[in-house]
Order: structure tokens, then C-alpha cells, then sequence
């Protein structure tokens, strides 16, 4: 827009690749020296260790350096795809990963709403407050407050009881880890997740309201026909993003809750990479599922964002 | 405008089920609390609820305050604090403005470059190499440069960039401002509330994190706080910490200076929180980044 | 469109490709010089040693080379007491490089971070310390075949006689430094008691609650004894009679009473025709489980023990909610100082490691008094800088450096009593956190190190109620403490190494979990043939030959 508003008249069709590149340049110059430290940071802190990548088709050798270790080819992926616990793992990451998906994504969307129903401002205030101090909490910290709560004699075990269940150590026991696992996401991160969408329902034009007031639209049915397509565009774009992250399940909180008893479903890519890759020192058999990790990612991305332009005509790009 | 008793029955269900949710959210902060003044021993023997401090005691926070870590590791995390917040604005506000413009010739490339960074990474070992290569391994830039920019925080920048009226740029343009003084002079102040907000992201991202810090430090005293209470809290876990095992050394108040560690280490975040709350109300827009 | 898209693609990625380049070239810069302000510690070393080539004499401690910096990593053997920032304020660490009379500088992992990734990352980075103390045995042939660290062969019967002679006074000792082609690699940890220490744990009991069920202590000897034992007290309201931190059982727990090697932890064992086996598919393995089944299903284990650590099981014995555990000496010194203090009445005795009900026991938990860590020199130490290192490391194996390395300086931290025995000075017994806090800020032999760990120190460290217990644990079993055990200082070929690294890691993973599941039932026992045949799917028997060839080639030392 701007750019042809100074110079409007030029009949770009007939230019030059030459004479259109020196006009951008003339024009944007000031727009590229911005840009340029954002990719001096990218060239030096993301693009020159991906050089580093390539130690997934070595067997990489501290001594040798990257360049020196020897090439073996696609033997650490083969290694990977008959790893004993291949599927468990892509099992594993994928159950955790969608179940987050269904109820912690959702989730910080409806609290969003419920936050933008209440009219007292104090009482507004403080909920958002409240909700988002477990954010503030480390990983390491939270960790061992669901251990102490899923003990045997603990918390969980005693509002159970009084419902006259039975004591159990909820964290042995495989199935109660993925309940365990989203319960505590959900309280860690539905405040501090609810923010950006708080942002995008103030954003929405009031006239829109009013309007719909005017025709006897119950609180229900501005809900439904105002708010929430006012959120789609901001719902869609994080869900791609998800969507890029979807094998991405962290192993710090992972490592700090999981138990032998229960490797069988808490066993994730990344928790498998760290024991392998670091602890085990198998830093090619590492890099090589990082990269795999990587691939998946970014099918998935750019399948869901297909997906997404398509129909909802809102995409990341 | 009028109430009708639907609209009175839909703010008590909503007040019910906020305040529900309230208590539970605020409910293990609270045991927080309770549980770092209570007696070691008698916390011990006691996991279930909790409403006051089990034999009162603040021995967890004497120990804890003496650790010989405590004061340089928030001397650190302030200097990481102090010098990366600046650098990840300006990064970002570049990022943003870059993506939020138009008429680019390169800009599709330049932004499929930005977001691909976003999915896709080299991974741990070559991070590491690369910051050793750098010469940036064992000093605090190692925690301040590797993570100067976040794409997705650019992303809620270029989305404020664009809500605010082509029209004042342009002006802008014909009055002869280049786009420096546009971003720096126009658009930055029309954006604060999304900076304050991006402010309190990379800035909670700093408080909180460890990890690279315990790849990319060697000296005890660089250390940044989070990693210092770590330390304390695995000081005593023979789970979490093998050594300990066979050391056989324990404190005693190997469990309520745990939750110590969380109050020390989450007081300093909560009191800045509410000079930034205000800004929440409109802070954070995300928005498609077309090419 | 598409193509005009892929053009800009790599228009851009040229143009990319010139900032890349550009900086690269800047970040070499930067490294170089990075490597030179980082050099000169090493590098001003070397030239000034190089004048001093063949010119260092070693006339006795301290070495005055306080000119000479070495650059040390630790690893987590002997890292500074917690009470230190670093080692620049631990009395063991700057009284070290007086007594030595060298500059240290010590690199350990940061507080708080995981010592294996601390130790794999600094090998991946390649900028390694002159010192390297590790638990990397099993590999220093290959460290020294890659030419990561130094043969010491060459050096050590010169440089380091004390180390020598001490490694002389034992053929296991040699044998363990040695590497299968026989070449010294490195500076072992070793037990001046010869393995009395190696099993510093074994079961314990309250025998004041057994006394209250009419149980005493010293007649519970076998595994139909415990049986009894866990009922009476299950029976009398107790809710777990045995609970224990996990890292206590996982090891062996009583497996010897089943004639099993094992339980949880991946472990390996030779069996008596000179066999190494896994101990998880041993019919007596599931024996074992069987019978833990029973007392998890019964109640009577601790159904927490999975998250359990010390902390906990010390918070159990002192409320008394448990009267049989599983625990070493040192806690059981913290459980009876806790029970004087409060006044539980709890009274913590060792029991037997109990035996089958036909008498059998194969094992307890034990060792040959040889540690698993090794102090290597790293080929980033300039050659002539090797005898000034060497004699460094040689210091704790004298009889001077033997006494600093355990308890201190002599006058500073401890004195000679009237008998010539070691006593602790006050500023050890009434440190305010307890002496078995204070001990390793002035020793660094407590629980490993490269040294050797006086006796006498653990007499000091431990009350006698946990001598006794520990006297109980290894001299009943004396015979069978350690006859099973994989020996320390077994070493791979890189091939070995690389390829049961791969067959471990899927094994162990898989041999854990099932071991939990069958304990607490999650798994039926019925299907522990099943269990069998997956992990033999899993390359077990290949994996086994290389640890037999490893262990074979260990004996023919």
C-alpha cells in the first residue's frame, strides 16, 4: 500500500527483474537494515548449528569433530524405526499430545468466555490474577506437588475415600497417568493460555453487541453468533501452531513424573531421546529422532494450515 | 439497560463456577505457603490436606536463604533480566514490523526463513557446539543471546502492528519519515500495551528456565536463581539425584525447603505482576502472517 | 506461482547464505578468539613448562609449581559441600592445592545439574580439562585408541610410585586399571577395607514394634521368618511394615534368599560356571517377584515405594508407620538419632539378609571394594605437563595424601589422639548441620573419589549402632558378597561399545517396567515366560557375548 502510494503510476508488468529489484530495494531499504539483525540472529543462533544436523547421518565422535565423523548413512533412522519401542513411543507422544490438544486446548478458550461474561471489574481482575499464578511455578516445583498429592495416603487418595474408593497410588498405575498429566497442564497453563484470547474478545467492535441487543439476542445467542466467530481467526492460528508442535511433549515434565511402572504409556520421544541421546551419550541416535521429530512437525503444520485456509479461510500463512 | 432474572441466573452460575475454579487453582499455592512453615517431620507424616502449618517453623527458609548461591543467582538472573529484555524488544518490534508490512519483493522468502525456525531446530548438541564455537560457553550471554528472539512473540507483535491504521504511516511517509522513525516513533508508542505484555513472556521465559543455563555454565557462581533452587530441591532426592544415593547426607528440612524454594522463587514474578496487569486488556492480538 | 515462490526461496536463501557467511566468518573470529582468551590458561602453562621441560623435579609435597595451573573436572565424586559455592571456598579443594603446591582449577557439574550430562556434553564439546574423573571405565579403551586420554603406561611406575605400589598390593587392583591390552588409563577409588563397605546396605527392622508381635529380631533368618514377620505386624494395625526408598531396593533387595541376582535395576551377574547372565531372566527371578507380589498384594509393602526416596522412608521410621525396611548405614544412623531426639521408641537393628527356607543364598548386596569411577588424563594436557599431573593424582595413594583425602589437614581439621588414632577436631563434630555434613567439606573420599577411603573414617562417620548393622550385612555372607559380581573395570572395543549401547538401551527400558508391573501385579506372573522370550527377541544373547568376551578377556589380564 504504501510503497505504491509513492509511486503510483509505474506499469510493473513491462519492468525488468533487474529494474523491479533495485526499485524494491530503493523503496524498502529501510525495511530490509530493519530485518537484518533479526537475520543475523537467525543465520548465527538457528541456521549455522542446523549444520550440526548432519551428525544424524554420521556416528558422531567428539574427538572427530562434526566434519570428521564418520558417515553412516540413514542406519540411525533404521535404528529408530526398529527400535523395540518405536511405536510405543510415537504411541505414547501422540496420545499425550492430542489429549492436551482435545481438553487443554479448548480450555483456555472457554475460561476466556467465562472471564469476559463477569461484570464486576474487581471480581473480573481477580479471577485472571488467580488463574495465572500457577504459571509462575517451575516444572521441577509443580512435579513434586502432584507427586505428593497422587501418594498413596495423599490428597487425591483422600477425597477419593471419602467418596468410598479405594487408596492407590495414582502415579503407579498406568491408567491414571494421562488424567494425572492434563489435570496438572490444565491448572499450570489455562490462565496464562486465556490471555491472548481475553486480548482478541476485547478487540471485537461493541457496535456488533449492541446491534444484536437491539434485535432481542439473548447473552446466549451473541455468544454463538458474535464472539465466537469473532475468535476463530485467533483459535485457528494457534491450533496450527499446536498443530507444528504436535510430537513436541517436553520431557522435563515428563522425566519428573514417570516411574518404570509406567514407561509403557509415559515413554515420549523426547524423554526417550534425552535418556538415549544424553544420558547414554548416543548423540547421533539422538539428533537422528530430533530430525524425524522435526519432519512430523512440519507435515503437520503445513497440512493443518491447508486444511484450515481452506475452510476457514484463516491460516498462519 | 434492563436485567431479566435469565441474565441474573447466568452471572451466578458464572460467579459459582469461577470461584470454584479459583479455589482450586489457588488451593496447592496456598499448601505452598502452609506446608514451607511447617515442621519437617510433621509434614512428612501428614501429605493430605492442609490449613494452617503443621508446628509452625521457618527453619526451611533460614536454610534456604543461607545457601551460599542464593544472592548471586539473583544477581544473575537480574543481569540476564536487565540486558536480554531490551535486546528481545527490539528484535521483536523488527521482526514484527518486517512482517506486518507489505510490498515487500523478498518478504515471503524472508518470512518462511523467520517461521520455519519456529518448527524446526538443530537440536541440543549442536546448540551446544555452536554457542561453545561462539566463545559464549560459561558466561550469562550464553543464556542472554541463543533465545534473543521468539517467532511467536513476533507474531503477536506483527498483529498489533497491523491493527494500528495504515493511514498514520502513510502520512508519516509523505511527511519524508523513513521506517525507522515510523517503527520507533509511531507505531512503538500505539503498541505498549503489547510490549508490556511481550515483556512479561520472554520475561517469565527467563525467570523460569534452567536448562540451558545448567548445559551452558560451568561456573557455580554464574548460575541463575531457578537452577539454584533446583539444586536445593535435589539436594535430598535420591530419585532425582543418584550421588545423593550413596552419600547418605540429608537435610532436615529436606521437604519443606522444597516449598521455601517455590515461595522464594515465585514472590519477586507475583509483585511485578500487577504493574503489568493493566495491560493485559488489550495486549496480546495473533494474526496470520501472509507473504 | 509456485515457481516464482521457489525462485524467491532461493534468492533469499542466497542472500541468507551471504549474512551466513558473513557471520560465520565472524563467528570463527569470535571462537578464535575465544579460543585464545580461554588458551591462555593452558597455553601460558605450557610455555612456561616448556623451560622447565624435563626440568620438573619432583622433590617431595608441595611440588612448588604454583606457577602451573591444572585444570581438573571432578565429575561428582568429590564436589564441594553445599554449603560452598564453589571450590575456590571448600577447604578440601584450596588446602589441596597447598598441600600439592599446584594451582587447581576445578570444573564440576554445576550445582543442581545431572552428572552424566554434564560429563557427555563436556566430551562433546571437545574442549576437555587435563583431569577427567568419570565413571568411564568400561570405555577407557576406546578413549584411548580415539586419543581422548593419555596411555599412562609409560608414566606411572615413575610419576606415580605411590599409585603404583598400592596397585601392586592386590592383582585385582592392577587388573581393574588396566585396560584388556594392558595399559593403565587411570586413577581407581578403592576401599582400604576391601569391600566391607561395598555393602553398605541390607534389612533393617524396628526390633522394639517386632518385640510387641512377640518377634525377635536376631531369629528372623529366613524367608518363611518374614512372611511371619510382615503378617504379625500387618496383623497388629500397622499399615506398611515394609517400605523403603526405591533406590534402596532396586538393586537386590533379599534376592540372595531366592537365589536370584536382582531386581528392578538392569544387572548383570556371573553365575557359577563363570557365565555372565542377566539377572531378570533367571527362573529364580521369578521367584522373587512372586513372593513381593504377594506382600504388595497383602498390604505389606509400602505401596508408594515407586516415588519413595530416603527423605520419605526417614519421615516413615521416625512416625513409625513401618517396622522392617531396606536401608544403608548412613540412614540408619540419621533413624536412630531421630529416635533418641523424639523419643519414638523405635530401637533400628540390622537383620540377616534372610535365607531361602533350604539355606540357599546367592548373593547380597556387595562389592570388591573397587570403585567405578577412574581419573583419567586428558590429550588436551601437553605431554610434558603429564609428570606434574601424575604425581598430582599420586599424592592421595601416599601416606600423607591418604590421611588429606580422608579426613582434612592434620592440625586443621583433625589431630592425632592419645592412641595415634585419627580424631576430629571441633569444627567437624560441632558443625551446626551435623558432622556427616561436615566430613566431606574438608575430606573427598566419602563416597568416591580418586583415593582410597579409609576404614576409620567410616567408624567416624557412622554411629555404631550402623557399624553393627553393616558388620551384620557383609561378614554373615562374607563368602557370597561379592562371588557374583561383574567386576569393575571390565572395557569394550568401540564396536562393543557402540552396539550394547543400542542393546541395553532397549533391554534395560524393558526389563524395568516389567519388573514393576510383575511386583505390583499390573502383570500377571503367568506371563513371565513371555517376558523372557521378548527380551531374548531383543538381542539378549548378543548383547551377553559381548559382556562374556568383555569379562573373559578381564580374567586373561
Amino acid at each position: 500500500m504504501t510503497g505504491q502510494a509513492v509511486k503510483p503510476s509505474a506499469p510493473i508488468n513491462k519492468q525488468s527483474f533487474g529494474y523491479r529489484l533495485k526499485k524494491d530495494f530503493y523503496r524498502n531499504k529501510f525495511k530490509y537494515l530493519i530485518i537484518l539483525p533479526v537475520l543475523i540472529y537467525l543465520a548465527i543462533f538457528c541456521y549455522k548449528p542446523m549444520y550440526g544436523l548432519v551428525i544424524a547421518f554420521k556416528e558422531y565422535r567428539p574427538n572427530l569433530g562434526i566434519a570428521g565423523s564418520p558417515w553412516v548413512g540413514f542406519k540411525q533412522f533404521t535404528n529408530f524405526f526398529k527400535d523395540p519401542y518405536f511405536f510405543r513411543l510415537i504411541r505414547n507422544t501422540f496420545s499425550i499430545s492430542l489429549l492436551s490438544l482435545v481438553f487443554c486446548f479448548p480450555a483456555p478458550i472457554i475460561l476466556a468466555l467465562f472471564i469476559n461474561e463477569i461484570r464486576n471489574n474487581v471480581f473480573k481482575r481477580t479471577v485472571q490474577t488467580i488463574t495465572y499464578m500457577p504459571y509462575f511455578i517451575s516444572m521441577v516445583v509443580a512435579c513434586s506437588l502432584v507427586k505428593t498429592y497422587t501418594q498413596q495416603n495423599g490428597l487425591v487418595s483422600q477425597i477419593v475415600m471419602a467418596f468410598g474408593g479405594d487408596a492407590v497410588n495414582w502415579l503407579n498405575k498406568s491408567q491414571y497417568f494421562y488424567p494425572i498429566y492434563i489435570l496438572s497442564e490444565l491448572w499450570q497453563t489455562v490462565g496464562w493460555n486465556s490471555i491472548i484470547y481475553l486480548a482478541a474478545l476485547t478487540g471485537i467492535d461493541q457496535e456488533q453487541y449492541e446491534a444484536a441487543r437491539i434485535d432481542g439476542a439473548s447473552r446466549m445467542q451473541q455468544l454463538w453468533s458474535i464472539t465466537l466467530p469473532n475468535l476463530v481467526p485467533t483459535i485457528m492460528i494457534l491450533l496450527i501452531l499446536r498443530m507444528g508442535g504436535i510430537l513436541n511433549v517436553g520431557f522435563e515434565k515428563i522425566i519428573l513424573l514417570y516411574n518404570e511402572g509406567i514407561y509403557d504409556v509415559a515413554d515420549v520421544i523426547s524423554s526417550y531421546v534425552y535418556r538415549r541421546g544424553i544420558i547414554n551419550a548416543s548423540y547421533s541416535y539422538g539428533a537422528a529422532i530430533g530430525l524425524f521429530n522435526s519432519a512430523v512437525n512440519i507435515v503437520f503444520l503445513l497440512v493443518s494450515n491447508w486444511i484450515s485456509t481452506r475452510y476457514t479461510e484463516s491460516g498462519l500463512f | 439497560m434492563k436485567r431479566t432474572r435469565y441474565d441474573y441466573i447466568m452471572d451466578t452460575v458464572i460467579a459459582v463456577v469461577m470461584l470454584a475454579l479459583c479455589f482450586i487453582t489457588l488451593y496447592p499455592m496456598y499448601y505452598v505457603i502452609v506446608a514451607s512453615f511447617s515442621n519437617n517431620q510433621a509434614l512428612l507424616a501428614t501429605p493430605g490436606v492442609l490449613w494452617y502449618p503443621k508446628g509452625f517453623n521457618v527453619g526451611a527458609y533460614t536454610m534456604a536463604f543461607k545457601h551460599p548461591l542464593l544472592m548471586s543467582g539473583y544477581r544473575n538472573i537480574l543481569f540476564v533480566l536487565v540486558v536480554s529484555l531490551p535486546i528481545n524488544i527490539l528484535l521483536t518490534l523488527c521482526c514484527g514490523y518486517f512482517m506486518a508490512s507489505k510490498n515487500i519483493m523478498f518478504k515471503g522468502p524472508i518470512v518462511a526463513l523467520i517461521m520455519f525456525t519456529m518448527f524446526f531446530n538443530a537440536g541440543m548438541i549442536p546448540n551446544y557446539l555452536n554457542v561453545r564455537s561462539l566463545g559464549l560457553y560459561d558466561s550469562l550471554w550464553a543464556l542472554i543471546l541463543p533465545g534473543a528472539l521468539s517467532v511467536y512473540n513476533s507474531v503477536i507483535c506483527k498483529t498489533a502492528i497491523e491493527a494500528v491504521p495504515d493511514s498514520l504511516s502513510e502520512s508519516a511517509y509523505i511527511d519524508g519519515a523513513n521506517d525507522l522513525i515510523i517503527l520507533f516513533r509511531i507505531i512503538f508508542p500505539l503498541i505498549v500495551p503489547t510490549t508490556m505484555v511481550l515483556l512479561l513472556y520472554y520475561g517469565i521465559g527467563h525467570w523460569n528456565g534452567w536448562f540451558n543455563a545448567s548445559i551452558y555454565l560451568q561456573d557455580n557462581y554464574k548460575l541463575p536463581i531457578q537452577n539454584v533452587l533446583r539444586a536445593v530441591l535435589i539436594a535430598n532426592s535420591n530419585i532425582l539425584n543418584a550421588a545423593a544415593a550413596e552419600n547418605d547426607k540429608m537435610d532436615q528440612f529436606a521437604e519443606t525447603i522444597k516449598y521455601a524454594a517455590i515461595v522464594i522463587s515465585t514472590v519477586p514474578v507475583l509483585c511485578i505482576y500487577p504493574f503489568i496487569q493493566k495491560y493485559f486488556v488489550k495486549g496480546v492480538m495473533i494474526g496470520a502472517v501472509k507473504g | 506461482m509456485m515457481g516464482k515462490r521457489i525462485l524467491a526461496s532461493l534468492l533469499s536463501m542466497a542472500m541468507v547464505g551471504a549474512v551466513l557467511a558473513g557471520c560465520s566468518g565472524g563467528g570463527e573470529t569470535a571462537s578464535s578468539q575465544a579460543g585464545s582468551s580461554a588458551a591462555p590458561a593452558s597455553s601460558a602453562a605450557g610455555s612456561e613448562a616448556t623451560p622447565a621441560e624435563g626440568g620438573f623435579e619432583f622433590t617431595g609435597y608441595p611440588m612448588n609449581a604454583q606457577d602451573q595451573t591444572i585444570t581438573w573436572y571432578g565429575g561428582p565424586s568429590y564436589n564441594p559441600n553445599a554449603a560452598y559455592a564453589s571450590a575456590e571456598d571448600s577447604p578440601f579443594h584450596t588446602l589441596l592445592q597447598e598441600q600439592l603446591g599446584v594451582n587447581i582449577e576445578w570444573q564440576f557439574p554445576t550445582a543442581g545439574t545431572d552428572a552424566t550430562q554434564a560429563f557427555n556434553l563436556m566430551m562433546a564439546g571437545g574442549t576437555l580439562p587435563d583431569v577427567i574423573n568419570h565413571t568411564l571405565m568400561k570405555d577407557a579403551e576406546r578413549y584411548i585408541t580415539e586419543g581422548t586420554i593419555y596411555d599412562l603406561t609409560p608414566y606411572i611406575q615413575e610419576h606415580a610410585p605411590a599409585y603404583y605400589a598400592w596397585l601392586q598390593t592386590d592383582t585385582a587392583y592392577d587388573k581393574a586399571m588396566k585396560t584388556d591390552s594392558g595399559k593403565y588409563y587411570g586413577f581407581g577409588f578403592f576401599r582400604e577395607d576391601g569391600g566391607w563397605n561395598d555393602t553398605y546396605l541390607g534389612p533393617v527392622a524396628d526390633a522394639a514394634a517386632l518385640e510387641a508381635v512377640g518377634i525377635k529380631a536376631d531369629e528372623v533368618k529366613t524367608i518363611s521368618d518374614w512372611d511371619n514377620m510382615l503378617k504379625a505386624l500387618k496383623d497388629s494395625g500397622m499399615s506398611t511394615p515394609l517400605s523403603f526408598a526405591k533406590s534402596r531396593i532396586e538393586t537386590t533387595g533379599i534376592s540372595g534368599a531366592f537365589g536370584a541376582y536382582g531386581l528392578i535395576k538392569y544387572q548383570l551377574f556371573i553365575d557359577g560356571n563363570q557365565k555372565v547372565q542377566l539377572a531378570h531372566v533367571q527362573p529364580e527371578y521369578k521367584n522373587y517377584l512372586q513372593k513381593l507380589n504377594e506382600w504388595y498384594q497383602a498390604g505389606y509393602i509400602d505401596q508408594d515405594f515407586l516415588s519413595l526416596d530416603d527423605t520419605a522412608a526417614r519421615s516413615n521410621a521416625q512416625n513409625r508407620t513401618m517396622a522392617v525396611s531396606i536401608t544403608s548405614m548412613g540412614q540408619i544412623s540419621n533413624w536412630e538419632r531421630d529416635a533418641e531426639q523424639n523419643s519414638t521408641g523405635a530401637k533400628w537393628v540390622a537383620l540377616s539378609y534372610p535365607k531361602g527356607d533350604d539355606g540357599t543364598l546367592s548373593m547380597v548386596f556387595g562389592g570388591y571394594g573397587i570403585g567405578e569411577v577412574a581419573g583419567t588424563i586428558s590429550t588436551n594436557c601437553p605431554e610434558e605437563k603429564i609428570p606434574l599431573v601424575m604425581r598430582a593424582l599420586d599424592y592421595a595413594y601416599t601416606d600423607e595424601g591418604f590421611l588429606y583425602w580422608n579426613f582434612g589437614k592434620e592440625g586443621n581439621s583433625w589431630e592425632y589422639d592419645a592412641n595415634g588414632e585419627v580424631q576430629y577436631l571441633p569444627i567437624v563434630t560441632e558443625d551446626p548441620n551435623g558432622i556427616n555434613d561436615a566430613i566431606d567439606k574438608f575430606g573427598g573420599s566419602t563416597w568416591s573419589g580418586n583415593c582410597i577411603q579409609a576404614t576409620k573414617l567410616l567408624y567416624l562417620k557412622n554411629t555404631e549402632t550402623a557399624i553393627a548393622c553393616n558388620d551384620k550385612w557383609f561378614y554373615e555372607n562374607e563368602p557370597v558378597t561379592a562371588a557374583w559380581k561383574m567386576p569393575n573395570g571390565l572395557t569394550y572395543t568401540e564396536e562393543e561399545s557402540n552396539r550394547h549401547t543400542e542393546l541395553q538401551g532397549a533391554i534395560q527400558t524393558y526389563i524395568e517396567e516389567q519388573s514393576v508391573k510383575f511386583m505390583t501385579g499390573e502383570e500377571s506372573l503367568d506371563n513371565f515366560d513371555n517376558f523372557v522370550a521378548t527380551v531374548e527377541g531383543m538381542g539378549l544373547e548378543e548383547m551377553l557375548a559381548i559382556d562374556q568376551a568383555a569379562y573373559d578377556r578381564y580374567l586373561a589380564r
